[in-house]
């Protein structure tokens, strides 16, 4: 899109108007807002042709109507019809012939004029000039009137003309833009959503709202690479996701994993690949279909489909153009690469997890033989002390008050072997994360010995998709940890809030995910303590397995809450100095607040 | 009374170990990790009688550690060895060092304790009839007088 093609002049004008012709061109390219454009462009038109009202129409695919979105001049009122149905019958205007017919029209004395149909009782002179895109679709009207008899001469018509095609490419551009800025935006959206399942549900919601399709969905092929099944749907058929499979080769969607191909269809109905097995939307009112595999590292992973209704107008056409296919193409590939990053990470994960799982079968195999064969020596001495005559009482609850601890402790490691497992293991819901700290940190403070928390909670948290179970034994792991570090007393700290860009400087730390940096993307929890902090030396070992300062279990607890941080897509990093305390900082994904996918210019962009 | 040095970083296993070791008659000392072990060995006079290691405290190689401290010490003290699940390869090797023997403590179905105090009596009836040994080849040598290597 960088090689615009050089404004073409209109034959026959002198220097000024030439160089006010350029200079409105260069005005028009450097807009990005289409609505600003479009008022820019109507304005020049005005002055252009000394016109004394006047109006932009866009086509509205999926009403088939014209809708008047930019109005200049005198005299328009909130009551004038601003949609009017598209037809080729005749009598319904003149803005209507030519959004239909594509040709520019003058009119000298609209009274004298059959296609004229009356809006404003003033109106002598009329000229309405298409706006047609790189396709040579035309998506809208541009309409200019003068209160003046035969007000607009050829030149006029020309100088309308020219102008109305460096609009249509300044448009072209804008909506290039806002694509492309869409794109990168589902794009990070993408890399940072968090399960398979949720990727693949915002793949298609963002697919439906881009194409304007009116569903949408993805269909993965089983390992067997004989069978498509549906793995993520709009309205119509997400009751049957998982159940829903196409066989290799079987209908429009089958075709595509067959071929490796993209296919777009103006009308189902009449292709005779077309089973109308499972379509998107009642199977009458479907028109135009788009289709496109999904490749993953170069294999075939699946289908990305999508169909919009046939059109009201029958005159206006609601077929996908070679642009949606493009923008299907690129949101495929980006699937494909979001599906490698999730495999990937998925893999990495899990190999860490079973290299640590592979020391720490050894290691509680050994705590726990140790532990067993301590207390193999009390029910030894029980014995001893019980087959003596005239034993002391005493005595024997002695030794069996140590073999109690020695179970306990048992019962330790074997939670925390549960607990590490468990981490990944999630039952998520929205949650408000104050409420969650307030039980935790009540909890906690009902523990003799323990120090009591403080906390500092910001209002209006946005929610976060969690385990509440999991995450209340991640918080609390870190306060007991900071308990335990400060066994004569001292003082704890629990700071909630959002991750805004001031903490994102103040923790450079902390990773930074695509998706943290929008306004409430994201949440923080601190848990901070006044014990002896860690030392530079511990801290790429803090959260690592088995590393441990204390003697109290087997030395997973920080990597349990990493696990369960991690788990939520989350990150977690001890931020303190030695000496003056430790400093934990969680962040944790934030859900999307309702109506935030909302994009404006939509509706704009299915007009191009 | 033969004294014995028990060595473990798990404290029920020492204080479980040294109490039935206590009511045999043994003088018990504890160590809780491999460098406390072997200041101690170094500091003993005279040298322990036995030495009972576990294998893997703050390394894999604690318990070998330990064996070449107490046989560097006084050749003739005994050391028994205590393994944990998984550590049997670490205990034959120190039996080629010249442990006595090593003891799994979880035996299914073994009496481990019972089990121990037999091996000790054993270790401590070798180190008697080693020193013994010694002590007659020193008699006959003086008799003879004959220069017995390293004496």
């Amino acid at each position: 899109m960088g090689d615009l093609p050089p404004p073409q002049p209109p034959q026959g004008f002198d220097a000024v108007e030439l160089e006010s012709f350029h200079r409105a061109t260069r005005f028009l390219r450097s807009i990005l807002d289409i609505d600003q454009l479009l008022h820019a462009i109507l304005e020049e038109a005005l002055d252009a042709v000394r016109g004394t009202r006047g109006f932009v129409g866009l086509i509205n695919r999926s009403t088939g109507n014209l809708e008047l979105r930019i109005t200049a001049g005198q005299g328009w009122e909130t009551e004038h019809a601003r949609s009017i149905p598209i037809t080729d019958e005749p009598g319904h205007g003149i803005t209507i012939m030519v959004a239909v017919t594509g040709v520019p029209y003058v009119t000298g004395d609209v009274r004298r004029d059959p296609n004229y149909v009356m809006f404003f009782p003033d109106v002598r002179s009329e000229i309405a000039v298409p706006l047609v895109n790189r396709d040579g679709r035309t998506f809208g009207v541009l309409n200019i009137e003068s209160e003046e008899t035969d007000a607009f001469s050829h030149r006029d018509l020309q100088l309308l003309m020219a102008l109305a095609t460096q609009a249509s490419i300044a448009h072209s551009v804008a909506v290039y833009r806002q694509r492309e800025a869409m794109l990168i935006e589902v794009g990070n959206e993408l890399a940072s959503s968090g399960d398979m399942d949720g990727l693949l549900r915002c793949v298609v919601d963002r697919t439906a709202q881009l194409l304007r399709a009116d569903d949408c969905a993805i269909f993965q092929l089983d390992p067997g690479g004989d069978r498509l099944i549906l793995r993520a749907a709009g309205e119509l058929l997400k009751d049957r996701i998982g159940s829903l499979t196409y066989h290799v080769g079987e209908g429009l969607t089958g075709w595509v994993v067959q071929n490796r191909q993209s296919v777009r269809v103006p009308n189902v109905r009449e292709d005779p690949r077309w089973r109308g097995l499972y379509p998107l939307v009642q199977e009458e009112i479907i028109e135009s279909y788009l289709a496109t595999p999904i490749l993953q590292r170069g294999e075939m992973w699946g289908v990305l489909r999508a169909a919009r209704r046939k059109p009201a107008s029958s005159v206006v056409s609601n077929e996908f153009t070679h642009r949606d296919e493009e923008l299907l193409s690129t949101l495929a590939r980006q699937v494909g690469a979001a599906i490698s990053q999730h495999l990937l990470v998925d893999q990495q994960l899990r190999m860490e997890r079973m290299a640590a799982w592979g020391e720490m079968s050894a290691r509680s195999a050994h705590m726990i033989g140790n532990k067993v064969f301590a207390i193999k020596g009390q029910l030894n001495e029980l014995e001893w002390l019980a087959s003596k005559p005239g034993f002391r009482a005493q005595d024997v609850l002695d030794v069996a008050q140590r073999s109690r601890q020695s179970v306990f402790q048992l019962e330790e490691i074997l939670t925390e072997f549960r607990d590490f497992l468990m981490a990944t293991h999630l039952d998520r819901r929205p949650l408000d994360l104050n409420e969650l700290v307030e039980t935790t940190v009540a909890e906690n403070c009902c523990r003799s010995g323990t120090i009591c928390p403080n906390t500092t909670l910001e209002e209006g948290l946005p929610l976060v998709s969690a385990d509440a179970a999991k995450l209340r034994r991640a918080l609390g792991e870190l306060l007991e940890n900071a308990a335990s570090h400060q066994p004569d007393g001292g003082e704890i700290l629990v700071i909630t809030g959002p991750w805004r860009a001031d903490d994102r400087a103040a923790h450079p730390e902390v990773p930074s995910r695509p998706a943290w940096l929008r306004e409430g993307g994201a949440v923080r929890i601190e848990v901070i303590d006044r014990g002896p902090g860690i030392p530079a030396a511990n801290k790429s070992r803090l959260f690592t397995p088995f590393f441990t300062t204390r003697s109290k279990g087997m030395g997973l607890g920080l990597s349990i809450v990493k696990g369960i941080i991690d788990a939520h897509q989350g990150a977690i990093v001890e931020v303190g100095t030695e000496g003056e305390g430790a400093h934990f900082v969680i962040v944790l994904p934030a859900i999307a607040p309702e109506g935030s996918s909302d994009h404006e210019g939509d509706e704009r962009l299915s007009n191009a | 009374m033969p004294r014995i040095l028990i060595v473990d970083d798990e404290p029920d296993i020492r204080e479980a170990v040294s109490r039935r070791l206590g009511r045999e008659g043994f003088r018990v000392e504890q160590a809780e990790s491999q460098s406390e072990a072997e200041s101690k060995i170094a500091a003993a006079e005279p040298p322990y009688d036995l030495i009972l290691t576990d294998m893997v405290m703050e390394d894999p190689e604690s318990g070998v550690r330990t064996l070449e401290a107490a046989l560097s010490r006084d050749v003739f003290s005994e050391v028994i060895v205590l393994t944990a699940y998984g550590n049997v390869g670490n205990a034959v090797e120190c039996m080629r060092r010249g442990a006595f023997d090593y003891i799994e403590k979880n035996t299914p179905g073994v009496d481990v304790y019972e089990l121990l105090v037999i091996k000790i009596r054993q270790a401590l009836e070798h180190r008697r009839m080693s020193l013994q040994t010694l002590r007659r080849y020193a008699d006959i040598a003086r008799r003879e007088n004959i220069q017995l290597p390293g004496a």
